[in-house]
């Protein structure tokens, strides 16, 4: 049933870069880290040795599992472009179905931060007028990334934006 | 109740000298804003000279407010401190210093007050401002969303007012100070120039009154006592928030023997246990009750507005093509009572409730209202909604894991104009979206809803009241939602909501 819910509109969802996978699990392993060595201090002072491993341990399953689980979640974002609307979807477990009218959108943003520059990748923000609407394809390749800005803002951006 | 009769009728004001006459004689504008004694001609456009109005002398003491108050008790405190009589503190570098220092701020604002001018041109309306850099600001008519009148709280006690005029940008401008028939006049003709209409007339004489901002031709369409504003408090879950941790320091306190002791040695120590609380309970009041004194509800002219306040009056205008949503919410203890409360959303509304007691815009439309009330308001701003036609459909039974205590609630509908959602248990809270207002939509679905065979749509809309979406529907109906909700965000328009319909 869900997948019914959650078909493209038309034709085949369109992917982002498996290369973003790599920007994922650098994020996680980063974030990972971080939080376990913060958990792992005060309880290996504070309780024995044998505790302050347990923490670690269970940092790094989690690692582990999140590092396979990410090149699933990478290939579960997709995006269609039709006539007069652009529909995307993202998340495993949460999933989300997005429709944002091209007359409703104010502003498409290309963002890169360091890493995903390095990787030639880009993120493509569509502003609307609302804060909800929280629509953006991260992790695609930056020529298409411009493309998809041009097309986008060719089509005439936010001239129904019914204010 | 009644309106207490204005302070300021029939005086002529000392400061029409400054006007300058119309060579022409003018045209004799809309007789609706407010002419009822001599007034003066204001020239039409094309023809040389304009309108000039300076603030109003005691503004500075308004603005620096705070610290005139403090000033004057550090001096009350020195005068007492040396006794009986009157004698100069001693001459020190401090005392100098602080002298010079109080001079030169005095002197400042003496000029920042001559330099401050708001000068109606043909076209638009400039505020200029600056001593030594010189700022103007234009603001042309046509641009003008809606223009307020906000008495805040050290204006009001020197019977001052100020005018914040909303450009639909960040951040309005406002002309800080002018009298308060002053004020009413201007804003009058402020928004009868925003609507389109040249009254040529400054009306020199409207009525206002202390406790109330109604023009003559105002009509009244609903008015909220104070008796329900103060039960509708005293019934609300805010309320019982902020008292049960008060109630329970008491007690813990009273019945502990060193807690006893403690308060036996130093009463101020329960004053500091209890300020964080008593400091929540005090906003609540001032926002609730004192900050919706008086609420009325009003048409003035071709627009509506909202007036309300104890110690900081505000006048609010609510422009009825820019509301992008509406919530209807009816707490648990109000429903034997039968009252709601009525919040929209309005595009522009930056900067919400600023000053000590919340005078400035809020959001809030009717704060608490028979349903006879809410039907008028609605009726009002929106003339063709009708909400009661509106099939709304529940959430199918095996929702009733996600939402045991709402179900029955829970709901949504849509017709040709509008969506109506519903959802909340304690607070039972309607969102009304028109179609046009919604900017985008978006199914979401966890893992427990996964095997429920359920789904949400969630409806964006601009400003975020409340939630609006359809919550817990099956998931092939979430799908023909979404894919039909796009289509109708297109092609609807907010038309047929904002005309009268025809009677059928």
């Amino acid at each position: 049933m869900d997948d019914t819910l959650f078909a493209p509109p038309a034709h085949e969802w369109l992917r982002i870069s498996p290369a973003y996978t790599t920007v994922v699990r650098v994020r996680m392993l980063l974030t990972t880290a971080v939080m376990t060595g913060v958990a792992t201090v005060p309880v290996w002072l504070f309780l024995d040795w044998r505790w302050g491993s347990a923490v670690i341990l269970v940092g790094l399953i989690w690692a582990g599992w999140q590092w396979f689980r990410l090149a699933r979640w990478v290939r579960a974002w997709g995006y269609v472009e039709r006539d007069e609307d652009l529909y995307l979807t993202h998340g495993l477990w949460f999933r989300e179905l997005t429709v944002i009218p091209y007359g409703r959108m104010q502003a498409v943003k290309v963002e890169s931060g360091p890493l995903t520059r390095s990787l030639g990748l880009a993120s493509v923000e569509l502003v609307t007028a609302s804060l909800q609407s929280g629509a953006k394809i991260p992790g695609l390749p930056r020529d298409e990334a411009e493309q998809l800005r041009d097309r986008l803002t060719a089509i005439g951006i936010g001239d129904q934006d019914g204010l | 109740m009644s309106i207490p009769p204005s302070r300021f009728s029939g005086v002529p004001d000392p400061r029409l000298s400054r006007w300058r006459p119309d060579p022409d004689g003018g045209v004799r504008g809309a007789a609706e804003f407010g002419a009822h004694s001599p007034t003066v001609s204001v020239p039409s456009s094309g023809t040389q000279g304009k309108l000039v109005e300076k603030p109003h002398p005691l503004t500075p003491l308004v603005r620096a407010w705070v610290l005139v108050v403090a000033v004057a008790w550090a001096v009350g405190r020195e005068l007492l401190n040396n006794g009986d009589g009157f004698r100069l503190p001693p001459l020190t570098w401090l005392t100098a210093a602080g002298a010079v220092i109080v001079l030169v701020l005095i002197g400042f604002a003496y000029l920042d007050w001559r330099a401050t001018s708001f000068i109606v041109d043909h076209g638009e309306l400039r505020i200029e401002t600056g001593v030594f850099t010189k700022t103007s600001q234009r603001i042309r008519f046509d641009r003008i969303q809606s223009v307020d009148i906000t008495e805040p709280f050290a204006a009001r006690l020197l019977g001052l007012a100020e005018i914040s005029i909303d450009v639909g940008a960040e951040g309005g401008h406002k002309l800080r100070y002018l009298s308060r028939t002053r004020a009413a006049a201007v804003r009058d003709y402020l928004l009868a120039r925003a609507h389109g209409i040249r009254p040529v007339e400054l009306a020199q004489h409207v009525q206002t009154g202390v406790f109330t901002d109604h023009g003559a031709a105002d009509e009244v369409l609903v008015r909220v006592p104070p008796q329900r504003l103060v039960l509708g408090a005293v019934l609300s879950h805010e309320l019982l928030l902020v008292t049960v941790p008060l109630l329970l320091i008491g007690i813990a306190l009273a019945l502990d023997e060193r807690g006893r002791e403690a308060v036996a040695i130093s009463p101020w120590l329960l004053i500091g246990v209890l300020l964080p609380a008593l400091g929540g309970l005090w906003s609540f009041i001032l926002h609730r009750v004192i900050g919706q004194w008086n609420y009325a509800f009003l048409r003035s002219g071709p627009g509506l507005k909202v007036t309300r306040g104890l110690t900081s009056l505000t006048s609010q205008s609510v422009p009825r093509h820019r509301i992008q949503s509406l919530r209807i919410a009816q707490p648990l203890w109000w429903r034997r009572l039968g009252l709601y409360r009525v919040d929209m959303a309005v595009l522009g509304n930056h900067g919400l409730a600023h000053d000590e007691d919340r005078a400035g815009t809020t959001s809030i439309l009717l704060p608490i209202g028979t349903q006879a009330e809410v039907e008028l308001v609605l009726g009002t701003i929106w003339p063709g909604l009708r909400l009661d036609d509106i099939d709304v459909r529940p959430s199918p039974e095996r929702a009733r894991w996600l939402q045991p205590f709402s179900h029955r609630w829970v709901g949504w509908g849509y017709d040709d104009s509008v969506l109506l959602t519903r959802a909340g248990w304690f607070t039972r809270v309607q969102m009304i979206v028109p179609h046009a207002r919604v900017q985008s939509l978006a199914v979401e679905q966890g893992p427990i809803r996964r095997r429920l065979g359920l789904a949400t749509v969630g409806f964006h809309t601009t400003q975020i009241l409340a939630t609006s979406a359809a919550r817990n529907i099956s998931s092939d109906l979430a799908r023909t939602l979404l894919l039909e909700e796009t289509s109708r965000a297109r092609t609807a328009r907010l038309g047929t909501l904002l005309r009268t319909p025809p009677e059928a």
